[in-house]
């Protein structure tokens, strides 16, 4: 057992000799009850001047705490929403394939299907994986868990609850637009 | 087993119940004795009245309240009981000059702001050429306080150097580096170097004008060492500072540096623990020391009042008196005027420029080394000391060494007003 107890304090010599009477039946020397050790000790008083510290402490700790919370939540980023945007050229989607646009806060896939132009969100609804344009069966499918939906948004299958949102294209001269719905 | 862990935690009372001393009662004659299952009190073969023996009771602290969770603890890892009984024999001598022992305390307090704050400045800085000085402004406009978390990094680095430097001179004329604490010195040294090292390499990380041209300066220094180029070379990542430069003194900054000071704060605290509080030479044999008292929980209390003080003086200067924003550096714009590096390395800086002579540089950083190197191993030079004897040789060079400094760093903030 390591040593206990202050034993470099010249107070606590003078402790241990005096109790060594009690403990002359051969019981285990014990510490000093509590009593003896607390007295003098104005409890009425300490009390209050807990309170008062614990008090002040939960005021600091608010203080410092409430700073560090907003700062770690992160800042918005106000981005002005347009309703209609110019994303391209529309040669850059070529016949059967899709392209992913930033329209706002949202992906946008624009799909040519045999010069015929659709767009909508390229977020599956299921977990948010982006989707892409299957030429070979026609559909817009996700690789994640297998969504497929058709080339308007609706679902043909796969997990997702609900079909994607659609968007509106249109060629203006050789510029590529795209619209909210 | 429960029963002896609480014995253990109370303290002063042996961990297994002893058996009585020959001559004494038998064992569970008292009510409440140490022995569960003993013969039951009272009556005794023969029907002779036995009075029962007063004897203390074994566990004096039962009755104090302990926690369920505390319980729960203690039943579990009370093989670690002996460390807390250890931890708590630490005490601190109390004489006139017991001020001193704040100030290891308040270092390791600026330490911990430095951890904390740093680790929010992470969350939105990035640490590459062309994205720092936008991440910087970011934190500090568009993040809501992040004004005040990097005001108060800024800060709190100055007070934590601060800090250990009156620590160090305390300790060194105090002489608590005599034996047995020796090793506590030569890794309070070592942290102290580290401290300086954080302060090199943090400054870098705004990647404003005065950080590219401090650190363009300062890895220039080692330049004057034969080979010195080569270390340059890797201090910066390349022949410049760039880019590259950034991400090393960010890794450096928060990765290894807090590593190792890490584990030699570990040390050192270890060690405090060990070998305890150093009185100065001479204070128990005359009797100077009015007394002691206990760590935990007394002088972490008052430690808790100064760090108190001292965080509220920091968010009073960051308010006051913040840390500019600055330009972003570009390494194609001339100097600003007037450069000089942070003050605790001011004093080094003028040496530097006072050397002018041919291998001025050469000898600067020769003395430099020596300094520190001597200064390093005073517990082992200081053999008086060590015998409780007092060294005012030793004084001496530490009071020329302060002096030196401090008539330095005010010479630079004269000629850099």
């Amino acid at each position: 057992m390591a040593q206990q107890g202050n034993f470099k304090s010249p107070s606590r010599m003078v402790a241990l000799g005096g109790e060594a009477s009690l403990s002359s039946s051969g019981a285990i020397t014990s510490g000093k009850p509590r009593e003896q050790g607390l007295g003098g000790i104005d409890f009425e008083r300490r009390s209050f001047l807990g309170r008062v510290v614990g008090g002040i402490g939960a005021a600091v700790a608010v203080s410092t705490l409430y700073p560090v919370i907003k700062y770690i939540i992160p800042p918005t980023i106000t981005t002005k929403s347009v309703n209609e945007l110019l994303v391209g050229k529309a040669a850059e989607i070529p016949e059967n394939t899709g392209k992913i646009f930033q329209f706002n806060k949202d992906k946008v896939i624009v799909i040519n299907d045999n010069g015929k132009l659709t767009a909508c969100s390229a977020v599956c609804t299921h977990l948010g994986c982006v989707v892409h344009w299957d030429n070979e069966q026609n559909l817009i499918f996700c690789p994640c868990h297998g969504a497929k939906y058709k080339q308007t948004g609706e679902i043909i299958s796969g997990p997702q609850p609900l079909p994607l949102a659609t968007f509106k294209v249109k060629v203006v001269g050789e510029d590529l637009i795209i619209a909210k719905a | 087993m429960a029963e002896n862990n609480q014995n253990a935690v109370a303290g002063n009372v042996a961990a297994k119940p002893k058996p009585a001393a020959p001559g004494a009662a038998k064992p569970g004659a008292a009510p409440g004795a140490a022995k569960p299952g003993a013969a039951p009190a009272a009556v005794s073969d023969g029907g002779v009245y036995k009075p029962p023996v007063d004897r203390p009771d074994s566990n004096p602290y039962k009755a104090s309240r302990i926690s369920l969770v505390n319980t729960w603890f203690q039943e579990r890892f009370y093989v670690l009981l002996p460390v807390i009984d250890y931890l708590k024999k630490k005490e601190v001598p109390q004489h006139r000059h017991s001020v001193w022992y704040y100030f290891g305390g308040l270092t390791l307090f600026f330490f911990v702001l430095q951890v904390l704050t740093g680790l929010l400045l992470m969350q939105y800085y990035k640490p590459t050429e062309a994205e720092a000085f936008a991440s910087f402004v970011f934190i500090q406009q568009k993040v809501p306080f992040g004004w005040l978390i990097r005001q108060v990094h800024a800060w709190s680095a100055n007070a934590m150097v601060l800090m250990a430097f009156i620590h160090m001179f305390s300790t060194f004329f105090t002489k608590a580096y005599r034996k047995p604490r020796e090793l506590m010195w030569v890794t309070g040294f070592a942290l102290f170097v580290l401290t300086l090292g954080f302060g090199f390499t943090g400054y870098l990380l705004p990647w404003n004008e005065l950080a590219f041209f401090a650190t363009q300066v300062g890895t220039e220094v080692p330049k004057a060492v034969p080979g010195g180029a080569f270390i340059v070379n890797i201090l910066r990542g390349g022949e410049e500072v760039s880019g590259e430069t950034l991400t090393r003194m960010f890794s450096l900054h928060v990765v290894l540096l807090p590593a190792l000071l890490t584990i030699l704060i570990a040390a050192h605290l270890f060690l405090v623990q060990v070998l305890g509080s150093s009185a100065p030479i001479g204070y128990k044999e005359t009797g100077r020391i009015k007394g002691y008292e206990k760590f935990f929980p007394t002088f972490l209390a008052k430690d808790a009042v100064g760090w108190l003080i001292g965080f509220a003086i920091l968010i009073y200067l960051s308010i006051i008196s913040p840390w500019e924003i600055g330009i972003k550096a570009d390494p194609l714009t001339p100097a600003p005027l007037g450069i000089k590096p942070e003050w605790y390395f001011w004093g080094q800086f003028l040496l530097l420029k006072d050397f002018s002579f041919p291998g001025g540089e050469l000898a600067a950083i020769a003395l430099f080394t020596t300094a520190a190197i001597i200064w390093v191993l005073v517990p082992f030079l200081d053999s008086k000391a060590s015998r409780e004897e007092k060294s005012p040789n030793f004084t001496m060079f530490g009071l020329f060494l302060l002096i030196a400094f401090l008539v330095y760093t005010f010479r630079v903030f004269l000629l850099y007003r």
